[in-house]
């Protein structure tokens, strides 16, 4: 198989298993917006934010389900298989090696939280809205760094 | 060389932390703490992301295999990206983005995980010939897990692009050829291979010459007469006159292909070539021979795209772009009065001049509801082609044959008809008979 349809193949495969696999605890009601997701990730190649609304719909599903707690953890880790691999390259075979440190970090932080929901199922709510502060001040952080294209060429070496 | 280049979160990392947030806000908003696990995952990982900065240059350079090339020739341009503080970078991405009328054979980015070096290279293949820059290679490296990216776009040096040239033979040539040797049938008597005619045998005259049936018929030593093999001047001009807009590019694009076919057929025989652009500002070549003269007309053609705001000033063409009894084929569309007045000039000083009407295109009639806006586009068409009927006209008159050039067909079967038949043979009749009495054939080539 061509290692370009693979890795595409790939791809559409996580972001479906992202989108559809909530839906077996899911209500009939978010059976649209898992289409809109499902969209959303077919449409991934051309669509910048496609696995952004890709992952939305999932949480949604996920938000308005009673999903068991093990497949929270799950659907996480396939979540950000999903993330990692929408960028790789057509050979994956050095790329997803070079993956694995993330994805054993990850694994790690979602065995934590677990472990700390399995003990403490509810905490405060000044923790929580204090935790979501700074996870939303730190997305803004990230977002607004944009990406500057340099631009060289030729013409810079008749500047000086 | 080192481009200096900012790194940034890349789309990996934002989308990661968007995922995190949406998985945070939905546990918020449902009060279910078990939502955090969807936001774990992505957090590890970014957490894992190390936020130290790499060295702000990006080392690229770029080599096109070449500066000059014909048009559907392959050019080869090597990338090479070199890590900056000589740490590999964990991917480097190369992309090239090519300019309109360039194709490409594989035209993906190449990726390059976890290089220090990567060198990636492409074959493209210029469409139109033109002098412009094919096109950028842009440069993307990621670091720190891929949470890191920079990216550098490097222009890549402008290409000489030269008209292909269609294959044409050297048919057609003035009345009177220049006195030095070359491959076209002269009036005079001389040393070349074509066949004119018998005379008595004169002491001195070569043996070989002698023709065995017709001495041996009429008891008299008689010997073969044979014409000067001569050179011919030939001055292709070009008419840039006219608005610049789709209409005048094609009808240049026509002309610079009839041209440099010309150019290669009558260069290749040992004739002299010269080139005269109208338009703007006079720009020409006085007639010279060999493939450096055709260099030097591509180079020429290429300077005829770009727009002048310069008054033409066509009434003065010097002598020495066009020596006296030069054959002049004019590739023009017509369109401007300007360039009529040339050609008139050029006919009353003499010339052999031919004509190639550029033009392939009509003015489309404007769509109009009504029935009568429809008779008016119609006969306003109708007046445009009247008016392109009487300049051609005018300028048969002037004894210059005006030639259209179909898309479908080529110069050389374009300009057969001007070519004058072996003696003895009866020209067919046509609309073009007559036209051509100041042009001989070649030796060999009918």
């Amino acid at each position: 198989m061509n290692p370009k349809r693979l890795t595409s193949s790939a791809v559409v495969a996580l972001g479906l298993l992202t989108v559809a696999w909530p839906l077996a605890w899911s209500p009939a009601w978010t059976y649209p917006v898992a289409g809109l997701g499902a969209a959303a990730v077919l449409a991934g190649a051309f669509l910048k934010w496609g696995p952004a609304l890709a992952v939305a719909a999932a949480v949604v599903s996920c938000a308005a389900a009673g999903v068991p707690v093990a497949v929270l953890a799950v659907e996480g880790l396939v979540i950000l298989g999903y993330l990692l691999v929408t960028g790789a390259p057509p050979e994956l075979g050095r790329w997803l090696r070079g993956q694995l440190p993330l994805v054993a970090a990850g694994a790690l932080a979602g065995a934590a939280v677990l472990a700390a929901v399995a003990v403490r199922p509810s905490g405060s709510a000044w923790l929580a809205l204090a935790g979501l502060a700074a996870a939303v001040a730190a997305y803004l952080v990230a977002l607004f760094a944009r990406e500057k294209v340099t631009r060289g060429g030729p013409e810079d070496e008749h500047l000086f | 060389m080192r481009h200096p280049v900012r790194w940034y979160p890349s789309p990996r990392a934002r989308s990661l932390a968007t995922a995190a947030l949406l998985a945070l806000v939905a546990a918020i908003v449902t009060g279910r703490a078990g939502l955090v696990l969807l936001a774990a995952p992505a957090l590890g990982a970014l957490a894992l992301m190390p936020r130290r900065r790499p060295a702000g240059e990006l080392d690229a350079d770029v080599a096109l295999s070449g500066s000059r090339c014909f048009e559907g020739e392959d050019v080869t341009i090597t990338a090479t990206v070199r890590a900056p503080g000589g740490e590999p970078l964990d991917e480097i991405v190369i992309e090239l983005e090519p300019a309109p009328r360039i194709t490409l054979a594989d035209p993906g980015p190449r990726t390059f995980p976890r290089a220090q070096t990567a060198t990636a290279r492409w074959a493209l293949r210029p469409d139109r010939w033109g002098r412009y820059s094919p096109g950028a290679i842009r440069v993307t490296g990621r670091t720190r897990l891929g949470g890191l990216q920079a990216s550098v776009l490097v222009e890549l040096d402008q290409l000489e692009i030269f008209p292909r040239p269609a294959p044409v033979r050297p048919r057609l040539v003035p009345a009177e050829l220049l006195r030095r040797i070359g491959e076209h049938t002269g009036r005079a008597v001389g040393e070349g291979v074509e066949f004119t005619g018998l005379r008595p045998y004169v002491p001195g005259d070569p043996l070989r010459d002698v023709n065995r049936a017709v001495s041996i018929r009429r008891g008299q030593l008689h010997v073969n007469q044979r014409s000067a093999a001569r050179a011919a001047d030939l001055v292709m001009m070009i008419d840039t006159l006219g608005e610049p807009g789709p209409v005048t590019e094609r009808a240049l694009d026509v002309a610079v292909h009839g041209a440099a076919a010309l150019a290669t057929a009558y260069l290749r025989v040992a004739d002299r070539a010269g080139f005269v652009v109208l338009g703007g500002a006079l720009r020409w070549l006085g007639p010279a021979q060999g493939m450096r003269q055709f260099y030097r007309i591509a180079e020429m053609m290429l300077q005829a795209r770009y727009d002048s705001f310069v008054t033409p000033d066509i009434g003065r063409i010097p002598r020495t772009a066009l020596p006296p009894g030069t054959l002049v084929v004019v590739f023009s569309p017509l369109l401007d009065p300007n360039a009529f007045s040339a050609l008139t000039d050029l006919r009353q000083r003499g010339f052999p001049l031919i004509v190639v009407d550029t033009l392939r295109d009509e003015p489309r009639a404007a769509e109009s509801r009504s029935s009568a806006g429809t008779r008016r586009a119609s006969l306003a068409l109708r007046l445009w082609r009247l008016d392109r009927a009487v300049t051609r006209s005018a300028l048969r008159d002037l004894g210059v044959p005006v030639l259209s050039w179909p898309s479908h067909a080529e110069l050389d079967s374009l300009l057969a008809p001007l070519r004058q038949p072996p003696r003895g043979v009866r020209r067919p009749a046509g609309p073009l008979a007559g036209l051509a009495s100041t042009l001989t054939p070649p030796a060999g080539r009918r």
